[in-house]
């Protein structure tokens, strides 16, 4: 079964990153330059992998490991926080690291309680 | 600057959203696999941890280097991007702080936000290095 985990990782990989990325340009306009985006679907697919937790089988493979970590992302995020520190946005620059890491990791928390 | 959008065009035109897609597509699909394969190799959370830590790299020299739309969005998009993953790091802290690996798990935070955005800003000062020495 490691074909089917291989075909479906690259094809739910490459969805997860062009939703991303589909809404990373949608928010991102809308939000004078806080990476609203990249914020968003790092949370939401924080909060889906922890639901997804502790099921067995090809398709959770594939829509943990595929879909939601190439939806979310951690370069992303540090480019983004690189950019608004050499601006010297050094007070939003601490501001959406941690609440990025505040509420992705308690909306995975809140998933695996669910 | 939106990282939708390569570095140095932040509003590029919108008619060509098609070939936008197709290279995110490829690129989020490569670096996926990628991601999965060492995963299967050498699974646990260091190798999470290795992994944002150098697509990060990665990601800031594109950003310094990328004059080509199609290579920011196949590379830095699509493919550090789907090498990268927030949600499993999430979930592992999670797993690990709700646990009794506490310090384990803020050892493990700390090491990617620190390790993740000082290889950012590593990789694009090394990509901006080059362009100065070659001008």
């Amino acid at each position: 079964m490691t074909g089917l985990v291989f075909i479906g990782v690259i094809m739910f990989g490459g969805a997860g990153a062009a939703w991303r990325a589909i809404i990373a340009k949608r928010a991102n306009a809308i939000s004078g330059g806080w990476p609203v985006g990249t914020f968003v679907v790092n949370i939401g697919a924080s909060f889906a992998l922890g639901l997804l937790h502790g099921r067995a089988g090809e398709f959770a493979t594939i829509l943990g490991v595929g879909f939601l970590g190439a939806l979310s992302t951690w370069s992303s995020l540090a480019h983004e926080a690189a950019e608004l520190l050499r601006s010297g946005r050094r007070a939003t620059v601490a501001g959406y690291v941690v609440a990025t890491l505040v509420l992705g990791i308690g909306a995975a928390w809140s998933g695996l309680q669910i | 600057m939106p990282i939708g959008d390569p570095p140095d065009d932040p509003a590029p035109a919108s008619g060509n959203a098609g070939a936008f897609l197709r290279l995110v597509f490829a690129g989020g699909a490569c670096g996926a696999v990628t991601r999965w394969g060492v995963t299967e190799l050498a699974s646990g959370v260091g190798t999470t941890v290795a992994l944002n830590v150098l697509g990060s790299l990665l990601l800031g020299w594109l950003a310094a280097r990328s004059r080509f739309k199609a290579l920011w969005w196949f590379g830095a998009v699509g493919f550090c991007g789907g090498l990268t993953t927030f949600s499993r790091f999430a979930l592992d802290a999670a797993i690990w702080l709700d646990g009794d690996r506490v310090a384990d798990g803020i050892g493990m935070i700390v090491a990617t936000t620190l390790g993740a955005i000082g290889a950012a800003l590593t990789g694009y000062a090394l990509g901006s290095r080059r362009i100065g020495a070659r001008a």
